[in-house]
């Protein structure tokens, strides 16, 4: 029995209609599972472009949004049946990184509140000074100089310091699972190899689990065991990262791999692209059916079904309709 | 490619004058541009990049002042004209499109409104339809579904919006286009759709381009010659494919090879240390504190900008003695 | 700048009651219809009031008021917004319609209506009246700052720092807010001054109260404009103006400082 676990079974998030201009519910997330537990710690990626459902799907492993259907747990427990010992322990063991290292902080106070602060409500410090030496030392372990960062306003650092701060503070709890999404997306390309590999290290010494969110298949390519490919809310491809990448099965995916702009591969933009309409929303069938080249009738109105390409790859994709069905909790299986 | 000189940056500097310090934000930059030719300047944050951007097309404002240089469009000296021809040459022969710009977009007027505001001021009502032939144009040549002309920006998604700013602000076929970073914050595919707009601009008028951004491979799609900026100052400018397989620049170099690949698997590498404070540059070259392959000059001065292996480049690894700026072979972009 | 003006007309209220005796105010101390002259710098009234003396005791009077109804104005406005914004919902609602039923009816009526009929109307009573009928504005603009602030990507830090939600909202979003209750604060002050000089003016002030308004009340009782005795109404109604322009600029500064123009370059 693992000590930690998070589980999503067929959790889904829809919102309701917020104006007349809107034309009905969106959904942004269609049923999911995934498990992560603290037995083989792991860097899941989640990849994906806007209105994908990646960040629907961050808030409802934080717990910030409730799923509409479907169950969040954490060690067995439903989110929102967990009681106040609980709940202290879920949002400590469960932390965020966010994208924007400026937003992230309250401007008010200076970096050591958002540091201290985690130490005093868990109860992890037994005194100030406690608190002082846990907090040097962990900035002392992301790369930073406590003498340079401590007593400073977020506005006097830069964005990739600030990033690191939030991986110190988020270190302090002692948490199991890590959700960051796009934590590198607003930081220098010469920076993100930095916070990328801190966050490595922290699986490798700490047995941390990483949920990597982001729209950069390169990054998710290169730190990640597992990927999950999500289109308008449903779960494209997911697998061994490897496999997945390197012969991708869903169209989608393809597009998504070419569409990376890479230095060795100069101009290849020159191909044609169909042009993608946002406000066409399928209602029924597969999302992608718009774009598709090898969309056939059928996709319009029948949802593919998560199948099976080997033990560790998995597309849901009409091209695949011979391959047998396989339900998403078994892609997660440690390798 | 023709030969007809559309830019000549020369020693241009642009600083910002704050209460603490002056900074000294573009440091003495040149370059040229020809019809056609397409220039990729990239650098991080802090580099000047932007402040370069919007000085080349005269658009520096306070508390940024040009302080040294001249820029020359076409046939004129930007500075020494007079404020009304200078604004009449900018409005005509150069467009910029700014970060964010799908931001600018008027958010009460529906889109081929806006098309009409850039074509013509005070025209009345019943002369508005002779616009129509040229704004379909236009929107078609960016790729743009002409019933989206109907609607209002909110109405459009970002790279669509982003598109109707690229086509608004070249209307008037102007010679330049200076684009900062015009596809942060679209999606991947999308950024492919708005570059290829880009292009068709381009292409049509065969105007000379100035892409500014920070992710090479982005700019590797689009430039002929590529400029890597580092704190204020071009380090190494160009061909692009020379750049990219032969970088010799040590920034340039671990620029490169910090880019993540979807090809393979490898360990990520950043580049160790933060740019300098651009109001506390280091004595010497500015890369030098971070640099792994400096020599004893480099702490001592600042390496300028020269000839050097098929490219331009300033640093002391490179600095023969017997530079001649003067050199019969033409290095792209000089 | 609004800031020192203020501070300059309290410290010379203030300080001139030292060398100044204020006890001349009283009824009959000077000769009546005195003209400003040597011996009493601002004139006097019918009464034989001195005009300066009168100006010494009656600003303090109205600053009293104004800051009482003001500081309950906005504490009982600042809670229910702070409550509303960040707790939303059915309390949201209710507060939110609370205070716009209120907003609707017009304060005139009502704090004419209150004044003739309070008996013995003292000072804290009509401070009161007053901040429960202007309690609406500064509710309103922290409702409003509170909403955008409660979305902040740095409140869900907070909550994955193991902060409670009345935490979160005192010690994270508060502290964000002093520009703006400072702002509201001043203006808050303002609006009660000017609802009780207008009241005072009508005579319907506090009663034994000599403040700002009742000399004019009274100058107007005695047809002072008539009577060609300017310095009995001019004085008040320069003093009413220069507290009032003091408070604007004072909120116009705090107004910059609670948003400061952008001029970021990236």
């Amino acid at each position: 029995m693992p000590d930690f676990s998070l589980t999503l079974t067929e959790a889904s998030k829809t919102y309701r209609a917020q104006s007349r201009t809107d034309k009905g519910a969106v959904k942004a997330l269609l049923p999911i599972s995934l498990r992560v537990t603290d037995e083989s710690p792991r860097v899941i990626a989640v990849a994906g472009e806007s209105g994908s459902g990646k960040t629907t799907l961050a808030s409802l492993i934080l717990g910030f949004q409730q799923p509409t259907s479907g169950n969040v747990e954490f060690n067995g427990v439903q989110l929102a049946k967990l009681s106040k010992k609980q709940k202290s322990e879920f949002r400590r063991t469960v932390q965020p990184v966010l994208q924007d290292p400026f937003a992230s902080y309250n401007q008010f106070y200076k970096i050591d509140h958002i540091l201290r602060m985690p130490l005093i409500k868990y109860g992890i410090a037994e005194s100030p000074s406690h608190a002082d030496a846990l907090i040097r030392k962990t900035l002392s372990d992301v790369g930073l100089v406590p003498e340079q960062t401590l007593g400073r306003y977020p506005t006097q650092l830069s964005g990739g310091q600030r990033q690191r701060i939030m991986l110190a503070r988020l270190l302090l709890c002692e948490p199991r699972l890590i959700v960051a999404d796009e934590p590198v997306s607003m930081i220098d390309s010469s920076y993100r190899a930095i916070i990328l590999n801190l966050l490595m290290k922290l699986k490798d010494q700490y047995g941390i689990s990483i949920i990597y969110i982001t729209h950069d298949v390169a990054t998710a390519y290169q730190i990640s065991d597992e990927i999950i490919v999500l289109y308008r809310g449903r779960v494209a491809e997911a697998g061994q990262t490897r496999k997945v990448i390197e012969s991708p099965k869903h169209p989608y995916t393809e597009s998504l791999i070419s569409s990376v702009p890479m230095p060795d591969r100069i101009h290849s933009w020159d191909s044609e692209l169909a042009t993608v309409t946002h406000n066409l929303a399928n209602e029924t069938g597969c999302e992608y059916t718009a774009i598709c080249q090898h969309a056939v009738a059928q996709c319009k109105v029948v949802e593919p079904k998560i199948r099976a390409v080997a033990g560790n790859h998995f597309v849901a994709c009409r091209l695949y309709d011979d391959l047998p069905e396989a339900q998403l909790f078994d892609v997660l299986k440690a390798n | 490619m023709s030969t007809e000189l559309i830019v000549r940056i020369s020693d241009l500097s642009v600083t910002y004058e704050t209460k603490a310090s002056t900074v000294t934000a573009v440091n003495e930059v040149s370059f040229n541009l020809n019809r056609g030719e397409k220039l990729g300047i990239v650098g991080e944050s802090g580099s000047g990049k932007s402040t370069l951007g919007t000085a080349i097309c005269g658009l520096t404002k306070y508390p940024a002042r040009v302080t040294s240089g001249s820029i020359q469009i076409g046939e004129q000296m930007l500075f020494e004209l007079p404020q009304k021809e200078r604004r009449a040459t900018m409005l005509r022969d150069i467009a910029y499109v700014p970060q964010a710009a799908m931001n600018s977009l008027n958010p009460s007027m529906r889109i081929r409104d806006q098309f009409l505001d850039a074509l013509s001021r005070g025209v009345s009502r019943k002369d508005q339809n002779r616009f129509d032939d040229i704004i379909e144009a236009r929107a078609q040549r960016v790729g743009l579904d002409l019933s989206l002309l109907t609607r209002y920006p909110h109405q459009l998604s970002g790279g669509q919006k982003q598109r109707v700013v690229i086509a608004i602000s070249t209307i008037l076929s102007p010679k330049l286009i200076v684009a900062d970073e015009p596809t942060s914050a679209l999606d991947v595919i999308i950024q492919r759709q708005v570059l290829k707009s880009l292009s068709e601009v381009q292409v049509a008028s065969n105007a000379a381009v100035v892409l500014i951004g920070h992710d090479i491979g982005l700019l590797a799609q689009f430039v002929d010659i590529l400029a890597v900026m580092y704190a204020g100052k071009i380090v190494e400018m160009g061909a692009l494919e020379t750049l990219l397989t032969n970088p010799k620049h040590p920034y340039t170099k671990k620029l490169i090879s910090s880019i993540p690949s979807v090809l393979r698997r490898s360990n990520l590498a950043g580049i160790p240390g933060l740019p300098p404070s651009l109001s506390e540059l280091p004595v010497g070259c500015s890369f030098e504190p971070r640099c792994e392959e400096k020599i004893e000059k480099c702490s001592i001065s600042s390496p300028s900008l020269k000839v050097a292996s098929a490219r331009k480049i300033a640093c002391w690894l490179y600095d023969s003695d017997d530079t001649s700026t003067n050199t019969s072979v033409r290095v792209r972009g000089s | 700048m609004g800031f020192g003006l203020f501070i300059a007309l309290l410290i010379s209220v203030y300080g001139l009651r030292l060398f100044y005796d204020p006890a001349l105010f009283e009824i009959g101390s000077r000769l009546p219809y005195l003209p400003p002259g040597v011996e009493a710098p601002l004139g006097s009234d019918s009464f034989g009031r001195d005009m300066l003396a009168s100006i010494l005791v009656g600003t303090p009077i109205t600053f009293q008021v104004g800051l009482l109804g003001g500081t309950l104005g906005l504490i009982l406005g600042a809670s229910l917004g702070l409550i509303a914004g960040y707790f939303g919902g059915k309390v949201d609602s209710g507060i939110r319609t609370l205070s716009d039923s209120l907003i609707t009816i017009p304060s005139i009526a009502i704090l004419l209506i209150a004044a003739i009929n309070v008996e013995n109307l003292s000072r804290v009573s009509l401070a009161t009246i007053i901040a429960g009928l202007s309690w609406m504005y500064p509710a309103r603009t922290i409702r409003a700052q509170v909403l955008s602030l409660k979305n902040r990507e740095f409140i869900k830090i907070c909550r994955a720092n193991g902060q409670r939600e009345l935490d979160i909202l005192f010690k994270e979003v508060m502290p964000n807010l002093m520009p703006y209750l400072a702002s509201t604060y001043v203006l808050s002050v303002f609006t009660t001054m000017i609802a009780t000089v207008g009241l005072e003016s009508l005579g319907l002030g506090v009663d034994d109260d000599y403040s700002l308004g009742t000399i004019l009340y009274w100058s107007q009782r005695k047809a002072a404009v008539v009577t060609g005795t300017w310095w009995w109404y001019l004085p008040p109604i320069i003093m009413i103006t220069l507290i009032f322009i003091s408070i604007l600029l004072m909120s116009i500064g705090l107004d910059k400082v609670a948003r400061p123009s952008d001029s970021g370059k990236s």
